[in-house]
C-alpha cells in the first residue's frame, strides 16, 4: 500500500535529512543510507558549492526534494521563479516525488519564511488544492503536503485540521507526508488527540512519514528538530504505518545537530516499527512500547 | 475573515517591531483564539519572535566583518532598522540582504564613525554572497582566446565581482571576521566577541577588487585601476547575454577617457584581457545552461 502513485511507486525504507555538518562524513565513509532528503531551497542556485556537493552526493545516493516556502496555502498565487527553479532542481535530483508544507508564509509578495498556520475554512481549502494542483501540473512530479506544527488557531476556522488536510489532499488529489512529531507538537497546544488525527488521515495518500525531536516549554511544546524522537512520537508512528504500511520515513534534525552516525542510528530506530521489505509479514504492532 | 485579510493582518502583526510601543498581541484575540494554556496574544508572540529571530540571524550571518566594524549593540539597531526597511520580498532568505549596503550607504546614523568603511564592508560581504552561489561558465582556453576577433562574443564569469572601494586593506579583516565565524559555530554572530575592528585599522584609499570563486571557494584578487576599467567596461550592461569584444573596447576607451594616451590604454586592455584569460574568467556570450 505504501509504495503508491504519491511517492512514485518507490519502496525507500528510511532516509536522513542532508545537512551540511555531515557532508565530511559522508564522503569519506559513504554510509549505506536509504536516501537523503533536502531542502530544495538550499539548492535553488545557479552553481557554486551548494550544487557541486549535491551532484557528489547524488552520484551515491537517491535524493528525495523537500521544499520550505512555496506556501501553498498563501492567498497569493504560487512565485514563478520559484516554481522553474524547483523544476530545474528535480530535473537534476530525479526526485521521485516533491513535497512542501500546508501552511502559508507570504502575502502581496511579503515573506515571513515561516509555515503559518491556516485557517481551516473552505476558502482556504479550495485555494490551497488549487496552489498544489498548479504544483503538481508545473512540475510533472506527485505533490505531498505536510502537516505543520502550529501555536495558533483561528475564530473563523470551520473543520479540524485532520479535515481539512483530508479535504486538500482530496481536491488537490495530492499525496501526504505525514509528520507524527508535528501531530503531537500541535496536539499538545491545542488539546486533540492526536490519535484521532493519525486515524482520520487518509492512509492510502500518504507518501512518505517525518518524525523529529520537539522542545517542551511550560505552556507549549516547540517544534525544534534538536533532540532525538520523544516516545509519544514514536508511538503516534507506530499507529501510523500500521494504517499505512511500509511509508519511506525520513528523521528531520535541523539544530543543534550531532554526528552523522547518532543522527542516522536514531532514523534507523523506525525500522523496528516498519514492516520489513523482504519478510512478506507486517510486523508492525509487534513491537512494544519499551522499544522506543 | 477571509483569507487574505486574514493572512495581510497576521504577517502584518509579526513584522512590527518587537520593542514596538503597541505590541499587536494585545489585539490578536480579534482573530485568534485563546487555548486552554495560551491566551491569543502569546500565541501570536511565538510567532512574532521566532519572525524577528530567523531574519536577524539571516542578515547577521550574512555580515560578520559589519558586526566588527560597528560593534555589537549598534549592529543590532542597524538589523532591526534595516529590516523594517526592507523585509523579505523572495522566496529565499538569501536574498534578504541584498539591499543592506545600498541601504547603509543612505543610513550613516547606523554606522556611526566608521560608516564609510561599514559601507565598503557590507558591499565586500554581499559580493561574497553572491559569488558564493553564482553560475559558473566553461571559460575560454589559450587557443579559444587567440582566436577572438573583434565581434567575438565574450561576458565575464557571472561568479566575477568588481568592487571600486575607499577604504584600503579591508579585505583580510573581512576573511578573518568569517574565518572566526566559521571556526565558532554555526549560529550567526557566535564569533562576535573576536575581532572588533577598529576605526584605527581602516585607512581611506581607492581599492579596486576582483571577488570571484575557484573550485568553489572565494577569493579576492586586487586591481589596478587601469584594470579595473577595462574589466568594468567589459562588463558593462551586458551581463546577462555578452557583448561583442569591439564594444567592450570602445566603453573601455570612452569611460576612460582621461586617462593616459590610446596606446596606454591599449596595453592595459592587452594586460587584462591576458590576465582575464588566465584566471578563467573570459567566457563566451552565451546564455546560462
Amino acid at each position: 500500500m505504501a509504495a503508491n502513485r504519491f511517492n512514485g511507486y518507490t519502496d525507500y525504507g528510511v532516509g536522513v535529512g542532508l545537512r551540511i555538518p555531515h557532508y565530511d562524513h559522508i564522503f569519506a565513509e559513504k554510509p549505506s543510507v536509504g536516501w537523503f532528503e533536502i531542502i530544495s531551497e538550499n539548492y535553488m542556485v545557479d552553481g557554486g558549492q551548494p550544487l557541486a556537493m549535491l551532484d557528489r552526493i547524488l552520484e551515491q545516493y537517491r535524493v528525495v526534494q523537500h521544499g520550505v516556502s512555496l506556501y501553498f496555502g498563501s492567498a497569493d498565487r504560487l512565485n514563478q521563479e520559484h516554481l522553474r527553479r524547483l523544476k530545474a532542481l528535480t530535473r537534476r535530483t530525479k526526485t521521485p516525488w516533491v513535497s512542501d508544507h500546508l501552511c502559508w508564509g507570504s502575502v502581496d509578495g511579503t515573506y515571513s519564511h515561516d509555515l503559518l498556520p491556516l485557517p481551516y475554512t473552505w476558502e482556504a481549502v479550495r485555494k490551497t488544492a488549487a496552489n498544489i494542483r498548479e504544483a503538481q501540473e508545473f512540475l510533472e512530479l506527485p505533490v505531498a503536503v505536510e502537516n505543520v506544527s502550529s501555536y495558533a488557531e483561528f475564530h473563523c476556522s470551520e473543520m479540524t485540521e485532520w479535515e481539512f488536510l483530508n479535504e486538500v489532499a482530496e481536491r488537490a488529489d495530492c499525496g501526504i507526508l505525514l509528520d507524527v512529531n508535528n501531530i503531537y507538537v500541535s496536539s499538545w497546544n491545542h488539546g486533540f488527540d492526536p490519535l484521532e488525527y493519525v486515524n482520520a488521515v487518509e492512509a492510502e495518500r500518504v507518501a512518505q512519514i517525518h518524525i523529529a525531536g520537539h522542545s517542551k516549554f511550560e505552556k507549549y511544546r516547540l517544534d525544534t528538530h534538536d533532540h532525538p524522537v520523544l516516545d509519544p512520537v514514536w508511538k503516534l508512528y507506530r499507529r501510523a504505518v500500521e494504517r499505512c504500511g511500509r511509508t519511506a520515513t525520513l528523521l528531520e534534525w535541523d539544530d543543534r545537530i550531532p554526528s552523522f552516525d547518532e543522527v542516522h542510528n536514531e532514523a534507523l530506530k523506525a525500522n523496528r516499527y516498519l514492516p520489513q521489505e523482504m519478510a512478506g509479514v507486517s510486523l508492525a504492532g509487534a513491537v512494544s512500547d519499551d522499544a522506543a | 475573515m477571509m483569507l487574505l485579510e486574514l493572512q495581510r493582518r497576521m504577517l502584518g502583526d509579526l513584522l512590527e517591531p518587537l520593542e514596538g510601543k503597541q505590541p499587536p498581541e494585545a489585539r490578536a484575540g480579534e482573530y485568534m483564539t485563546d487555548s486552554a494554556r495560551l491566551e491569543a496574544g502569546e500565541r501570536l508572540a511565538i510567532y512574532r519572535r521566532s519572525y524577528w529571530a530567523r531574519v536577524r540571524d539571516a542578515v547577521a550571518e550574512d555580515y560578520p566583518a559589519l558586526r566588527r566594524v560597528v560593534g555589537g549593540p549598534r549592529f543590532g539597531e542597524l538589523l532591526d532598522a534595516y529590516l523594517q526597511a526592507h523585509p523579505s520580498r523572495s522566496w529565499t532568505l538569501r536574498n534578504l540582504s541584498r539591499a543592506l549596503p545600498e541601504w547603509l550607504a543612505a543610513h550613516a546614523q547606523f554606522a556611526g564613525r566608521n560608516w564609510r568603511a561599514a559601507v565598503d564592508v557590507a558591499r565586500l560581504e554581499w559580493a561574497y554572497i553572491e559569488s558564493f552561489d553564482a553560475a559558473s561558465l566553461a571559460p575560454l582556453d589559450a587557443e579559444a582566446v587567440a582566436r577572438l576577433g573583434p565581434e567575438s562574443r565574450l561576458r565575464l564569469q557571472p561568479h566575477l565581482r568588481l568592487l571600486a572601494l575607499e577604504s584600503s586593506h579591508i579585505e583580510e579583516r573581512v576573511l578573518a571576521a568569517h574565518r572566526e565565524d566559521l571556526s565558532a559555530g554555526p549560529k550567526p554572530g557566535a564569533g562576535a566577541g573576536q575581532g572588533r575592528i577598529g576605526r584605527g585599522e581602516i585607512r581611506r584609499g581607492r581599492r579596486y577588487l576582483a571577488v570571484h570563486r575557484v573550485a568553489g571557494v572565494v577569493y579576492y584578487r586586487s586591481l589596478d585601476a587601469g584594470m579595473f576599467g577595462v574589466l568594468r567596461a567589459l562588463q558593462g550592461g551586458e551581463m546577462e547575454e555578452g557583448g561583442t569584444l569591439v564594444e567592450g573596447v570602445e566603453r573601455f576607451l570612452q569611460s576612460n577617457r582621461q586617462q593616459g594616451g590610446v596606446e596606454a590604454r591599449m596595453e592595459s586592455l592587452r594586460e587584462t584581457l591576458a590576465l582575464a584569460a588566465q584566471l578563467g574568467w573570459l567566457c563566451m556570450g552565451e546564455s546560462l545552461s
